[in-house]
């Protein structure tokens, strides 16, 4: 009954694709050109983010439709969401709930809106999918996995190349030994390598601005969407953040700082809320070093980290539970 | 699922579905995406030529022109506003500018 219901008020609440009348925001690149005569979108086997560009052309050729593009990402969505729930169980705190979140939480609205959000979906999907290969199959068969589901990600977003932190941590979380700590500990500095190469790669010196008024502006984008996370009000596809108060960047730092503190306080005695918080943090940290112009840390590029969110909702949920019922 | 716990949970997910409808219906078509847009971020001149585009795709030409007008008066007294995203705006809207003065009816 309570999936049932919670099924209906994911169709009622994303019901709103129904109504889409025209492509919006940057769909118009993919399905438009300055004439208004529609184009195929552009799409090269070499292109970056492959898979996300081959199904878009792909769907293209066979309904292009802008709703029924979307009605597309709502379906993905949906597999993410039992695969969040399936990765919330294996981890011991309420699957439904970690489900319901990536079902109707507002902040999902982005990725399910525009057709280039398809990106973050698979993304997500690879990264969700490396998590529970890493804990739920045997050691060299889920390595194998994993790493594909690595690869299916990471050719839909480039951010899914996280999963090479992401995945050990899920398994320390659930398997806290030596191995797994020294797994991590690799893989960190693996993914910080990558990161220092995407970084000299995209900042050119035209774009670039300040490395410190980069990271103050990602860090108070982060703290925006986190707040975001806990009282969805306020939501915009383009947040003003060069006009953002002082005071509100300050805030910010000490909000993401505190944040960052509070995994290792809660490690011990709530493991999944620190997992979820560093899931978030991880997910975000990339984007205060590596410089996108004039591209701030947006509602559909928190898509991924909305994972980390559910599990920590998912977590206080099932804790609550267990309290009421001793 | 009956639990105070449960009855809370419900509440916050069915809370969270009509905000994202609500939310999702901003995401119609372009102007109902930037006049949202627009008001959240007065001073953004994105939002606010974004809205202009929109307006001047339904003919609205002199809502659009007007629009145009304010946001380049706003960008003279911006200091906040980045370089490069102040020379992008005023490149939008000088070509804007010249499409109505091209298109538009007088």
């Amino acid at each position: 009954v309570t999936v049932t219901l919670l099924v209906l008020v994911w169709l009622a609440s994303q019901s709103w694709i129904v109504r889409t009348t025209q492509g919006t925001y940057e769909d118009t690149i993919h399905l438009a050109n300055a004439q208004g005569t529609r184009t195929a979108p552009a799409f090269s086997v070499t292109s970056r983010r492959w898979l996300t560009n081959w199904t878009l052309w792909h769907q293209f050729r066979i309904a292009p439709a802008p709703w029924r593009m979307r009605a597309v990402n709502l379906l993905l969505s949906g597999i993410v969401a039992v695969l969040v729930g399936w990765l919330a169980t294996s981890l011991n705190v309420s699957g439904l709930m970690a489900s319901a979140v990536m079902l109707v939480h507002p902040l999902t609205v982005e990725s399910l809106a525009t057709i280039s959000g398809r990106a973050e979906l698979f993304a997500a999907l690879g990264v969700v999918g490396a998590c529970l290969a890493l804990l739920r199959l045997p050691r060299i068969s889920g390595a194998i996995v994993a790493l594909g589901c690595l690869m299916l990600g990471v050719l839909g977003k480039e951010s899914a190349g996280l999963a090479i932190v992401l995945a050990p941590l899920c398994l320390l979380a659930a398997r806290p030994t030596k191995a797994v700590w020294g797994m991590l500990l690799i893989a960190s500095l693996i993914a910080a390598v990558m990161i220092g190469v995407i970084r000299t790669d995209l900042v050119t010196a035209d774009t670039s601005i300040h490395a410190g008024a980069w990271a103050l502006s990602q860090m108070t984008a982060t703290f925006r969407l986190v707040c975001l996370a806990v009282l969805p009000l306020g939501q915009t596809v383009d947040y003003d953040y060069d006009h953002a108060a002082r005071a509100m960047q300050i805030a910010s730092v000490f909000g993401v700082l505190s944040l960052a503190l509070l995994v290792p306080l809660l490690w011990q005695r709530y493991r999944i809320e620190a997992l979820g918080i560093a899931w978030v943090l991880i997910v975000c940290a990339p984007r205060w070093i590596v410089q996108s112009p004039r591209n701030y840390l947006n509602e559909h590029g928190f898509y991924l980290a909305l994972v980390g969110v559910s599990l920590v909702i998912a977590a206080l949920a099932q804790r609550q539970f267990a309290h009421d019922v001793s | 699922v009956c639990s105070k716990t449960g009855v809370a949970l419900c509440a916050i997910v069915i809370a969270w579905g009509a905000l994202t409808f609500r939310y999702g219906s901003v995401w119609q078509n372009e102007l109902t995406l930037w006049t949202w847009a627009a008001a959240q971020a007065p001073r953004k001149p994105r939002p606010q030529v974004n809205l202009a585009l929109a307006l001047m795709e339904q003919r609205r030409w002199a809502e659009a022109w007007e629009l145009l007008n304010r946001v380049d008066s706003q960008l003279a007294s911006d200091t906040a506003m980045p370089d490069l995203d102040r020379r992008e705006a005023l490149d939008a809207i000088r070509s804007n500018r010249l499409v109505i003065a091209r298109v538009a009816p007088r």
